[in-house]
């Protein structure tokens, strides 16, 4: 039986299985593109179309193809149905897809580089804009800096996340400029960047607070006369939905991750959707710092952003003189440090 | 030797107060002059980063760094000069609109800001210089009121007062004795912007309008039920803010005392503006006095006349005073000089950039508004409604002649009682008017100073005394002008008596209105 299999064109075994395989491949695809999202972290944004694998012609010229959000121009339609990055296999017959052509967006590094699965390192940064709530959905492949830590920065705004362990990261940030430019920085100093456009950032009155590792710091909004436990207390625990079907309001977001508490680098936003918003009076706004076994005695610093009369987001530096010890539980409420939104009626 | 010396004794300056950034505490130091000749010691008061201040035997004497080297533990650092300066006082100005203005002013001259918090009313400014990142200035904050942050003033606490009111005689008495000089003066009592003493009620409560009796009424705690003044069967929560607040002693001055009567002690009582208005939003029964830039989500009461006339605090009726319960905003500093960055900080807060601060912040700017006759349409009508047994139409034909043409600026003169003195906000708009005109705005205009009075007297009178009032501020504004030539400057001089009321002459408050200088540009 072996000495027939040897005589079995041996090219033609490998050709079956990797038939095989790539049938397998797209049914699972197919099947699983939901899982697939949640491995590569898309939990929402558009519906996922599936990917024409190339075929198990080894002769035929096949095209890794890996997408991006922002336009492809060379690439047909046909190609760009896949919303996750098509994997190379190395046989034991040492065959690869040949790589005829990688279109992306912010491509900074050397493509013939390449990450233990076998992906090409990039990194690569897509940045998509979801207009109404002035937001933007950042995609980060960086398959060759699995579970890194990286620093997110847009104008002004910084926070670390956590590479995935195929090098991805996905957020959602809200915008705070028209034309919005977004960095992420790894470890050994690289970049890579990504723009959206913006426009609806002016309908959104923003405020931004940054701080770092254990302290416990919040934005606490009080919309419009409510009072603590209201339906306009709007903080982290209780970030409220951007728009009711009666009442505008605002919300809160948190972003900052890492691989220890104290080495996150933290940011909250406070938004609020002021073109939309048919009630007018003031938005009460404070800095509220727990006390706790990290910050009691302690001077914290953080950062806070919000626009001058000129219309630019500006850093005010700020250092918290935290009470002693003895007054651990308590919550500094400052109510002064942060501006209250003064909002007229639309 | 002897020129040093005679340039040491010339850079002497008798005077001088106590500098308040610096501990009082005992520096000791010794000035020598530079070729060793003479020496001074004494306690070190202060240094502004060129002059020194001491306290010694002779008395405070101010000395110019220049000519002198510094020994003694109390010797400042000049090479890496830090200004310190401490502002303290009125919360309404110390919440948001100083430190908006120092954020604006470090932006402006590109250093970094960094603001060191202790608490909502004690907190520090550390300004630092963009380039080597040297720390060039700390302003240090002590919220309080306008009455403590006088008294730090006073005490040498302070370098600069936030205050709401003019300081009283016996404060000033003090200030001269200390050597801080003459704080009524425009030059030490700034007015940074307006702001205005405003009723307010819930959104909720169906009432538009009191008057000032009514009001004085339910703060002192005779009128205590919504019924009596044609609300609902329920009592009237009254809010206000502590006795010592710029506020409450505005209100009780100019509203409460007028009917012989003090505000009630079983008010709410709240630390700051926020949280009063918050809490009378939140209640239909209630009513609080709050500052017009601290409104919030409750709703603001117009004051009524019985003479039909009903005043909305507006930004208009506020540069006007119009409203009569408009509060300027002081600035109070002392005689002594301020570390440069300080006198570029008070430089900026007359720039645009400044009133555009101001404005954000929900207060009043200094910049005076153009109003065409048009837009007072509700003036006149008011006026023709109410004119007395003694104006007759053509007296209002005149008036309407002479104006029509012209557009009123919001910039208006008022006088202590009786007299043709002008009273403090006025002096400053004297100030304010002539740097306008100094940097060549209006230049071709016809700049008229149009006299009223209110009605009692004779219309004669009235006509006479306008007139008067009307050349007081003629000459002020001249006299500030100086260098000027008078003829590229026109003025004219109306006297219109008692022709335009804008409040009621049958009360105190009114009768002040009415009594006025207005401007017009033709």
């Amino acid at each position: 039986m072996l000495t027939k299999l040897k005589r079995l064109d041996r090219g033609k075994i490998v050709t079956v299985l990797i038939t095989v395989f790539m049938a397998w491949a797209t049914g699972f695809a197919m099947q699983n593109s939901d899982s697939i999202a949640e491995i590569f972290g898309r939990k929402e944004g558009p519906p996922l179309q599936h990917v024409r694998l190339a075929s198990a012609d080894m002769n035929g010229e096949t095209d890794d193809v890996f997408v991006s959000s922002t336009a492809l121009p060379s690439l047909p339609a046909s190609m760009l149905r896949s919303g996750f990055p098509a994997v190379r296999l190395t046989g034991s017959a040492g065959l690869l897809f040949p790589q005829k052509e990688t279109v992306s967006a912010g491509i900074l590094e050397n493509e013939a580089r390449f990450s233990p699965f076998g992906i090409a390192c990039g990194p690569r940064l897509s940045a998509i804009a979801a207009r109404e709530r002035a937001e933007v959905r950042l995609m980060l492949d960086a398959p060759c800096k699995a579970e890194q830590i990286v620093e997110i920065l847009h104008e002004g705004l910084v926070f670390t996340e956590l590479t995935s362990r195929t090098g991805h990261v996905s957020v959602t940030v809200p915008a705070l400029a028209e034309k919005a430019r977004f960095t992420v920085r790894f470890a050994d100093r690289t970049m890579v960047h990504a723009m959206a456009e913006v426009p609806e950032v002016i309908d959104h009155d923003r405020i931004v607070l940054l701080w770092q590792g254990n302290a416990d710091l919040n934005i606490r909004a009080l919309e419009f006369g409510a009072d603590y436990g209201d339906v306009g207390h709007v903080q982290a625990e209780a970030p409220g939905h951007a728009a009711g079907r009666d009442e505008v309001r605002g919300i809160i977001m948190r972003l900052g991750r890492s691989d220890r508490p104290e080495n996150v680098r933290h940011a909250e936003i406070y938004s609020f959707p002021r073109a939309m918003s048919n009630r007018s009076g003031a938005v009460r706004l404070a800095l509220e710092a727990g006390v706790n076994a990290f910050t009691c005695d302690r001077e914290i610093e953080a950062t806070a952003l919000w626009k001058t009369v000129a219309g630019v987001m500006r850093p005010t530096d700020i250092v918290l003189f935290m009470p002693g010890c003895n007054r651990i539980g308590n919550r500094l409420v400052l109510k002064n440090v942060l501006p209250d939104l003064k909002i007229a009626r639309n | 030797m002897k020129m040093l010396y005679a340039a040491l004794i010339a850079a002497l300056v008798l005077a001088g107060g106590t500098g308040a950034a610096d501990q009082p505490s005992q520096k000791k130091v010794l000035l020598t002059s530079k070729d060793g000749a003479l020496s001074i010691s004494g306690t070190l008061l202060g240094f502004d980063g060129e002059f020194y201040r001491i306290r010694t035997a002779h008395g405070n004497l101010t000395v110019d760094g220049e000519g002198v080297t510094c020994k003694g533990s109390g010797c400042p650092d000049r090479e890496n000069f830090i200004a310190r300066m401490t502002i303290s006082g009125s919360r309404t100005m110390g919440d948001v609109l100083l430190p908006a203005l120092v954020e604006a002013f470090a932006v402006q001259e590109g250093m970094k800001l960094r603001r060191v918090v202790r608490s909502d009313r004690d907190f520090d400014y550390v300004l630092r210089r963009s380039g080597d990142g040297r720390e060039v200035a700390r302003l240090a904050f002590r919220l309080s009121n306008t009455e403590q942050g006088l008294s730090d003033l006073l005490a040498g606490k302070a370098d600069m007062a936030m205050a709401l009111r003019e300081i009283r005689s016996e404060e000033n008495d003090v200030a001269k004795k200390t050597g801080l000089g003459d704080l009524s003066i425009a030059r030490r009592a700034r007015v940074i912007g307006l702001d205005g003493l405003v009723l307010v009620v819930s959104p909720r409560n169906p009432v538009e309008g009191l008057s000032f009796e009514t009001l004085a009424g339910i703060f002192a705690g005779r009128i205590a039920n919504w019924q009596e003044v044609g609300g609902p069967d329920a009592p009237i929560a009254v809010h206000t803010r502590g006795p010592e607040s710029g506020l409450t002693q505005g209100f009780q001055d100019k509203v409460m005392r007028g009917y012989g009567l003090v505000l009630s002690d079983k008010t709410i009582v709240h630390e700051s503006s926020e949280d009063l208005v918050d809490a009378v939003a939140r209640d239909p029964f209630a009513i609080g006095l709050a500052s017009y830039s601290e409104v919030g989500n409750a709703k603001v009461l117009s004051l009524t006349g019985e003479c039909g006339f009903a005043i909305r605090p507006s930004i208009l009726t506020l540069k006007s005073e119009d409203y009569p319960l408009a509060t300027p905003l002081f600035l109070y500093m002392p005689r002594y000089r301020f570390p440069e960055v300080g006198r570029d900080f008070l430089r900026f807060l007359g720039s645009h950039t400044a009133q555009l601060v101001i404005r954000r912040a929900g207060f009043v700017d200094q910049q005076p508004l153009e109003i065409s006759i048009g837009s007072q349409g509700e003036r006149l009508a008011n006026a023709i409604t109410a004119a007395g047994k003694e104006t007759k139409l053509a007296d209002l034909k005149e008036l309407v002649a002479e104006l029509k043409p012209a557009r009123r600026l919001s910039v208006t003169f008022r006088f202590q009682a009786g007299s043709t003195l002008l009273d403090a906000q006025s002096r400053a708009n004297v100030v304010l008017l002539s740097h306008l005109l100094k940097a060549g705005q209006y230049h071709d205009k016809t700049i008229i100073f149009a006299g009223f009075t209110d009605g009692e007297g004779t219309a004669e009178t009235n006509r006479l005394v306008s007139e008067r009032r009307a050349n007081a501020v003629h000459d002020a504004v001249l006299k500030m002008v100086d260098g000027i030539q008078e003829q590229q400057l026109k003025f004219r001089i109306k006297a219109f008596g008692e022709t335009l009321p804008i409040a009621c002459d049958t009360e105190a408050w009114g009768r002040r209105i009415n009594r006025r200088v207005e401007v017009w540009l033709r």
